[in-house]
């Protein structure tokens, strides 16, 4: 059950109607209907998780209440605690996503040196968005070590946090700090806030199902016949990925948040619109933002403070180890650790620089367009995240290296026509999708000091003329999408 | 809370309304003209089954007694298993199928275009009542979120729309026009698809198990298609269930002036196949592999 099937609208609704009908006002109850329900949605995942995302939940529950106690009476056994619980939460984590690969790993080296490892992989089944609820568990407690938070007595709560269902799957990685409060808080229905949601709801599944699937469909079937096409339709597959990647992840996160949204719920936001970074850092602020974020204040600052008597080099390390382990967070394999690695990087002008932080107001020209200078920062930025994007894409050096020689083809096979040519399979899909990422990208430049591209309709001041342009919306959401069924969100693989 | 239910209630009843008014355009256009509604008393024991190719024979073959059941444009394998198990759970005696061999049907194509015979879907094909549901129901009747059945529905009615001019006979048509034709109809194939293929499979064995004789058919091709389009669908599976095959790609060529573009003939070519294969038919009986 994805977020935008019927399936999920079918659920969202009855949630809804009890949650605001029968248990209006009631705060307890409502958070005991929103576990019920998470736990429900996960358990459609993946019945077999469920016990292993409670027994998380419980353990970090009661590890809050021993680091607050701990921080009043012992540092060391405080950091101690809290180093334990960052331990087991990262342990799940390496446990279900790359214990295989470590095997995997020391077999191939075993190999290599003419040994004959006897261990084996296990037959491990990832659980879905294991990578977002352990880094909620650990947020919970790192704040409560760091006094910015108290562990909540209210378990239903705390549980609800961990396994809200709008945000499960694939985040956005709400901190506890600004999530738990609100559990706390008596929820009234929100008119403003719940039409917003549908907005942002609606504008998310336009990305996602109109943009991003109908650039899967070309982009997809270019990667499995990378031999079969030519030179040019490779470069081309690989400048409208980040496009996909995009559309695809920021739709989910309008949707998630969306969805929250109606449910009278603020979430983190996820991304700022990433694109018009002019440089490498700008990019990173705005992409992915829970998780960079999270990773800031919980690897980098602390790494960066360790590390200050090293002054530019100490940032530099810092700055590679996140990024390294904002690649590897995506999942065990090399390729992963190298786009991190590529990121990080890419950073060491800026420090040596000393611009990696500054923020600098964007020049306009004619029609409110961005001025010369940063339109070529932005297109030096993409073309820089889109090179590192193949990588990621491939899931394996080899298979990036293919793409890449491929990319490369001497001149005669570059634009050979003969060649296998995807374009003519999926040319109408594709010539729609590129035409409406222009249009996105265009609308939310114009819109960027919003949320997202519809978010104030201030300027259309009939009701009925919103509705108009909402029921045209889903008009092409619904006639433009790529498939019945439609496709996985990219991260939820994650 | 009542101001956003009332205007959530009237936005619904806009969608409902188009979500209708579009049914009723898909419906005419994808299940009006269906054989299972009555499948013509009965009369028939003998269908064909295939892509495109079997659909523009239109009936010329029920003066043989086969019924051409691959009317209503549906394509792919998985299709044409929906078809057979239709009729079968409709208790309709079947002695032989006629199957086309199709790139086109087992074709990686029809994984994210699913066809549209949500009307045929049964029970007992499903493991949970909610994806029997999903497939036979919201996706039949929630037309507004099935494009792929209005974007079918689109190019039906186009034709009818445009008044597009009648086909030329491929014969006219210039080297380059044949060139771009053949290559269009080669990228029809990208790869072949696990699930028409076990789509295709399943067929097989439901034959099988039914004694219902399976016959493989390679309709005509255009004589720069045999050049060009070296192609086979699915006939190694089909060899492996023991299915004889006829093949009558280079029936006619040089004969271009029978088709109306690279692989589908002409109401002049359809006449002329159809005595060859009325034939093939007749030797078939007299050796007693078909009724």
């Amino acid at each position: 059950m994805t977020i935008n099937s019927i399936n999920f609208l079918l659920f969202f609704a009855a949630v809804f109607a009890i949650y605001y009908f029968a248990l209006k006002e009631k705060t307890k109850a409502q958070n005991l209907l929103l576990l019920a329900a998470s736990y429900l949605f996960y358990g459609i995942i993946n019945i077999k998780m469920v016990p292993l995302l409670f027994a998380a939940t419980l353990a970090f529950w009661l590890l809050g209440f021993a680091i607050n106690k701990a921080n009043e009476s012992s540092e060391k056994r405080a950091f101690a605690l809290t180093a334990f619980g960052v331990a087991l939460g990262v342990g799940v984590l390496v446990y279900f996503k790359y214990f295989n690969w470590f095997i995997e790993s020391i077999i191939d080296f075993s190999r290599a040196i003419g040994l004959e490892a006897n261990i084996h992989t296990l037959d491990i089944l990832v659980p879905i968005g294991v990578s977002f609820f352990t880094f909620k568990l650990i947020s919970y407690a790192i704040e409560i070590h760091r006094r910015k938070l108290t562990p909540t007595t209210d378990f239903v709560a705390f549980a609800t946090y961990i396994a809200f269902f709008p945000t499960i799957m694939a985040g956005p990685i709400d901190r506890p700090n600004g999530f738990l409060p609100q559990l706390a808080a008596k929820r009234q229905f929100d008119y403003a806030l719940a039409v917003d949601g549908c907005r942002q709801i609606l504008w998310g599944m336009f990305k996602k199902m109109v943009i991003a699937d109908n650039l899967a469909a070309y982009i997809d079937a270019s990667w499995s016949s990378i031999g079969d096409t030519t030179g040019a339709n490779l470069l081309f597959v690989a400048l409208l990925y980040p496009v996909q990647l995009y559309a695809d992840f920021s739709g989910y996160s309008d949707m998630a948040i969306g969805t929250s949204k109606l449910l009278g719920f603020r979430v983190t936001r996820n991304f700022n619109y990433p694109f018009f970074g002019r440089n490498i850092a700008e990019f990173w602020r705005n992409w992915h933002m829970s998780l960079t974020g999270w990773l800031t204040d919980y690897v980098f600052m602390p790494l960066n403070i360790a590390f200050r008597n090293a002054g530019k080099l100490g940032t530099i390390v810092a700055v590679t180890i996140t990024f390294v382990l904002i690649g590897l967070w995506h999942g065990a394999s090399l390729a992963y650790g190298l786009f991190g690695l590529y990121h990080g990087l890419l950073y060491i002008p800026m420090i040596l620089m000393g611009t990696m932080g500054k923020k600098r107001k964007y020049g306009t020209s004619v029609l409110g367009l961005p001025s010369l200078r940063d339109f070529a920062g932005m297109a030096m930025t993409f073309a820089l995240v889109a090179f590192s994007l193949v990588i990621f894409r491939a899931g394996s050096v080899e298979v990036a290296w293919e793409f890449l020689q491929g990319a490369v083809s001497s001149p005669a096979g570059f634009f050979d026509s003969r060649r296998f040519d995807l374009a003519g399979t999926y040319q109408i899909r594709l010539k729609i999708a590129v035409v409406l990422a222009i249009a996105m990208f265009i609308a939310e430049w114009y819109t960027r000091h919003y949320e997202y591209v519809i978010a104030n309709l201030g300027f259309l001041r009939s009701g009925a003329a919103r509705m108009a342009l909402y029921f045209f919306l889903l008009v092409v959401i619904c006639t433009g999408k790529y498939a019945d069924a439609g496709k996985i969100f990219i991260y939820q693989q994650f | 809370m009542k101001q956003f239910i009332i205007k959530l209630g009237i936005f619904a009843a806009l969608v409902l309304t188009v979500n209708m008014l579009l049914f009723v355009a898909v419906y005419r256009a994808n299940y009006s003209n269906l054989y299972r509604n009555d499948f013509e008393g009965e009369k028939f024991s003998s269908f064909l089954l295939g892509s495109s190719d079997a659909e523009s024979m239109g009936n010329i073959m029920e003066e043989y007694g086969i019924y051409n059941y691959g009317a209503a444009r549906k394509q792919s394998y998985q299709n044409m298993q929906d078809k057979l198990e239709y009729m079968l759970f409709n208790k309709i005696a079947i002695d032989t199928i006629y199957l086309s061999i199709s790139d086109y049907a087992i074709s990686v194509l029809h994984d994210a275009s699913p066809d549209r015979a949500y009307d045929m879907r049964i029970r007992k094909n499903y493991s949970n009542s909610f994806e029997y549901i999903n497939d036979r129901y919201i996706k039949y009747f929630a037309v507004l979120m099935n494009s792929y059945a209005l974007a079918g529905t689109a190019i039906l009615y186009r034709g009818t729309v445009l008044q597009s001019p009648p086909p030329r006979r491929f014969s006219e048509w210039s080297d380059e026009e044949q060139i771009l034709a053949v290559e269009s109809a080669a990228n029809w194939y990208s790869a072949r698809s696990k699930d028409m293929t076990q789509a295709l499979v399943n067929i097989l064995e439901i034959c099988q198990e039914n004694n219902i004789t399976v016959i493989g058919l390679k309709y005509p091709y255009a004589t720069r298609s045999v050049e060009m389009l070296d192609r086979h669908g699915g006939d190694d599976i089909m060899k492996q269930y023991g299915v004889r095959i006829l093949d009558y790609r280079k029936l006619f060529v040089g004969h271009d002036d029978y088709f109306n573009d690279q692989v589908h003939m002409n109401q002049e070519g359809k006449q002329e196949f159809v005595k060859v294969f009325a034939k093939d038919i007749e030797r078939f009986r007299d050796e007693g592999y078909i009724k």
